[in-house]
């Protein structure tokens, strides 16, 4: 079979799987495919909850996906170190952001960590990490990912958000910002569990407007995600509760027998009220 | 490299894993991952799956282990008088044929009764396919199966409902699972698994019968929906507020740490 076909049959696969068991499913999938670059593509493509460090240099937990990882150490956006700290190897550096993006990642974690606090009440985990897309390594081009993670006291529900977006230079004044955003909710109740994910994409042009690069960046950057992540709060609440809820009711089990004898009912009542 | 996972292990734990009615997708997928070289390891698995865990096929047919024949490996439908065999690769029916039991099976008086009430039990309360079946055991004990399945595909969800209950003199013992499998632009899945008991008001028949196994689907069906108030209304909405406090957007740029300041202000009071 080709790659491509395997790949596809992969991501197939997930898709039909129970989400609950997603990080064990992709690790079984990766062990029977036996490909190296077929694994890394899968571990890089699909989402699974993420999962957390603490930073020695700060004490602050910080969240581990793909892009901040390096063998098998993470960069804490905080003190923009590996955890743990990955062997030297001068013909392979672990990848840093250049030193403007690496400015931005600072203040975007410092503006998303009181994102997060404004919506998580709080609580739960943010973290922000950029990358340059081309050589030059300017602010006009760049690539990150924002992530936040929460779970609730009682343990019944887990939240985890994926936002992987790319900033494309426009020529002056505007740039093009598209995000791809990811939810994975995981609800759990005495028998019942409702789990899964949810993807949605977004983009925008965007005007710099007055203030400086940097900041302006932080501001379109900071409604795109704020927009996306507002919609798929809203697309959630759709699907796990409105959704499921009319399939159990309409299409599996209903009280077909009690809704033909309201029928009656409502039929008689009318009935009675026109001989009134 | 000290503890490999088998293959067999592997396969199995994915098949487990796959919604009701798509099993066949989820076959063509491993065997696609696997080179097409473990076909019939894949088709071991999923017929171990289909047996243990209960199936519909052909929209009418309950496959499982408690309607196996031991002698041919045939499903047996005690209702109908049939004998036959599933096709794993595109879910149907097949090899059909009238099943004569020799008057080794003891079907009880009310049997006749009992089908024709899970019938309309069936009309009353599963709009979408279903399908049922009773198998005699000994000394008078039953198992009774029943299945509602709706597949939309075309609308990206498939969902069953399975009941599997034991009848011994006049105890009902039960198991009832739910499960839900929604996948436009995303994979979301409801799993609902309950044990449930009911004693038979009044001697074994099909009206006793049907009522007892009516009150704990009621039952369960109710408690579905309290617990999905439940965790919409606490779990959900304590993990993600829908807007700040302040009741409406971020505002972003410079004037963001002006949040913190109200916040520590908030916090150190």
């Amino acid at each position: 079979m080709s790659y491509d076909k395997k790949f596809d049959a992969s991501l197939d696969l997930l898709r039909r799987l129970n989400p609950q068991k997603v990080s064990a499913h992709l690790n079984d999938i990766c062990t029977i495919v036996n490909d190296e670059e077929l694994t890394q593509d899968l571990l890089s493509s699909v989402d699974v909850p993420l999962e957390s460090r603490t930073c020695p240099d700060t004490g602050k937990e910080f969240l581990c996906c793909d892009y901040n990882r390096d063998g098998d150490s993470y960069r804490s956006p905080w003190s923009n170190k590996y955890v743990p700290a990955p062997s030297v190897n001068e013909d392979d550096p672990p990848p840093f952001p250049s030193d403007s993006l690496r400015q931005l990642e600072t203040k975007a974690n410092e503006s998303f960590d009181i994102y997060r606090d404004l919506y998580y009440e709080g609580s739960g985990i943010s973290s922000v990490y950029l990358w340059d897309t081309e050589d030059e390594e300017t602010l006009d081009s760049f690539a990150g990912v924002v992530l936040l993670k929460k779970q609730t006291d009682d343990k019944s529900g887990s939240w985890d958000s994926i936002h992987v977006f790319e900033v494309i230079a426009e020529g002056s004044g505007s740039a093009l910002y598209k995000v791809t955003s990811s939810v994975i909710l995981d609800l759990s109740k005495t028998n019942l569990n409702l789990s899964g994910s949810l993807t949605r994409q977004l983009e925008q042009s965007s005007a710099f407007g007055s203030v400086n690069l940097e900041t302006s960046h932080l501001v379109n950057l900071g409604t795109l995600i704020e927009k996306s992540e507002y919609n798929l709060r809203n697309l959630l609440q759709d699907v796990y509760f409105d959704k499921l809820k009319d399939i159990v009711m309409k299409d599996l089990r209903s009280d077909v027998s009690s809704q033909r004898e309201d029928d009656e009912r409502q039929s008689e009542v009318i009935k009675s009220l026109k001989e009134l | 490299m000290s503890s490999v996972k088998k293959l067999d292990k592997i396969v199995a734990d994915l098949v487990s894993s796959a919604p009701p009615g798509e099993l066949a997708g989820v076959a063509e997928n491993l065997n696609i991952i696997l080179d097409g070289e473990q076909t019939s390891l894949v088709n071991h698995e999923l017929e171990a799956h289909i047996n243990e865990s209960i199936a519909i096929y052909s929209d009418s047919y309950i496959v499982s282990k408690y309607n196996r024949d031991p002698s041919t490996s045939k499903y047996i439908d005690h209702v109908n008088k049939k004998l036959f065999n599933i096709d794993l690769a595109t879910g149907k029916v097949i090899d059909v044929e009238s099943y004569n039991d020799g008057g080794s099976v003891s079907y009880p008086s009310y049997f006749a009764g009992l089908v024709s009430k899970l019938e309309q039990y069936g009309e009353d309360h599963f709009p979408s396919s279903y399908a049922f079946t009773v198998i005699p055991g000994d000394n008078g004990q039953l198992d009774i199966i029943i299945v509602g399945q709706r597949l939309n595909n075309e609308n990206f969800y498939t969902g069953q409902w399975k009941a599997h209950y034991k009848l011994s003199e006049s105890q009902l013992v039960g198991d009832i699972k739910l499960d839900i499998h929604y996948y436009e632009d995303g994979n979301v899945r409801l799993n609902f698994d309950e044990r449930a008991e009911e004693s038979l008001a009044g001697p074994a028949s099909g009206s006793s019968i049907v009522n007892a196994i009516n009150k704990v689907e009621s039952n369960a069906t109710i408690k579905i929906m309290d617990q999905f108030n439940d965790l919409n209304q606490r779990s959900f909405k304590n993990l993600r507020r829908l807007l700040p406090v302040t009741r409406s957007k971020i505002n972003w740029g410079k004037a963001i740490g002006n949040y913190r300041l109200g916040s520590d202000v908030v916090n150190s009071k």
